[in-house]
């Protein structure tokens, strides 16, 4: 497994704030908000679930410890080989959520 | 191997006993600002000291020991009794550094000015409530040390 950038599956996260809180650079963040879930059968009560409205990781701090991509308890962050995301610019080595979803291939399972 | 606890007092005298078996590592251990010297040689001797005022330098006892201590003084504050072993060694402007970086009542000063990302609930939008401002476990007051009790 070769670590290079994180990618991320928005539609797996639940924005459970796991991952954010558990980086230990405090590179990640997130914004989301609540609700209603379209899944809900007709007649049923009302159920809230969380939307995923944005995902940062600056990569400037991240330090490849690998703690979010083992903490996520939905998979929803993975390892992906590209090593090569150098930039020019200080803030463009922030990613945003559509930046990490480009990066994602569906693990192999090994 | 051997780890044993000297009073500063007799640091010198005790590095000098085993100053025949080489310098392996010469390192600061900072327990919630408590700093330990920490030293061990090639043969397997730990000896450590916990630092309260001047450190006796042992730069005359191994070579590369001036360079270590000069290492130890800029990134942990520690002090040394040899003007020489007090100089930085490392070049760069405080903003980069820090103040101390690796002692910890200082926090990493890459960190200080951001605030903490997983403040907010899941689901949460907007601001968080100011009493959640920290990760579980983390004293008040850690940026600028005000938290630290001995």
């Amino acid at each position: 497994m070769i670590r290079g950038v994180i990618a991320l599956k928005p539609s797996a996260c639940t924005s459970c704030m796991l991952c954010i809180r558990e980086c230990p650079t405090w590179c990640m963040s997130l914004e989301s908000h609540q609700a209603p879930d379209p899944s809900t059968p007709p007649g049923a009560r009302e159920r809230l679930v969380n939307v995923l409205d944005d995902f940062r990781i600056d990569f400037g701090r991240c330090m490849n410890c690998g703690i979010c991509v083992e903490v996520c308890p939905f998979d929803a962050l993975q390892w992906q080989p590209e090593c090569d995301y150098a930039e020019s610019e200080l803030e463009s080595l922030t990613h945003g959520m559509e930046r990490l979803a480009s990066h994602w291939r569906e693990p192999t399972g090994d | 191997m051997s780890v044993r606890q000297v009073a500063l007092a007799d640091w010198l005298s005790e590095v000098s006993a085993v100053s025949g078996e080489g310098l392996a590592a010469l390192t600061v251990v900072d327990r919630a600002g408590r700093p330990e010297l920490w030293l061990r040689t090639v043969a397997g001797t730990v000896l450590w000291c916990e630092v309260a005022g001047a450190v006796p330098s042992v730069a005359g006892l191994f070579v590369e020991a001036g360079l270590v201590e000069r290492e130890l003084s800029q990134l942990f504050g520690v002090e040394f009794d040899r003007p020489e072993s007090n100089q930085p060694l490392f070049v760069g402007d405080a903003d980069w550094l820090g103040r101390r970086p690796l002692s910890s009542p200082v926090g990493l000063a890459r960190r200080n000015h951001i605030p903490w990302p997983g403040a907010k609930e899941p689901g949460e939008s907007g601001s968080p409530s100011r009493r959640r401002q920290l990760p579980a476990g983390v004293a008040p007051g850690w940026q600028d040390g005000s938290e630290v009790t001995l």
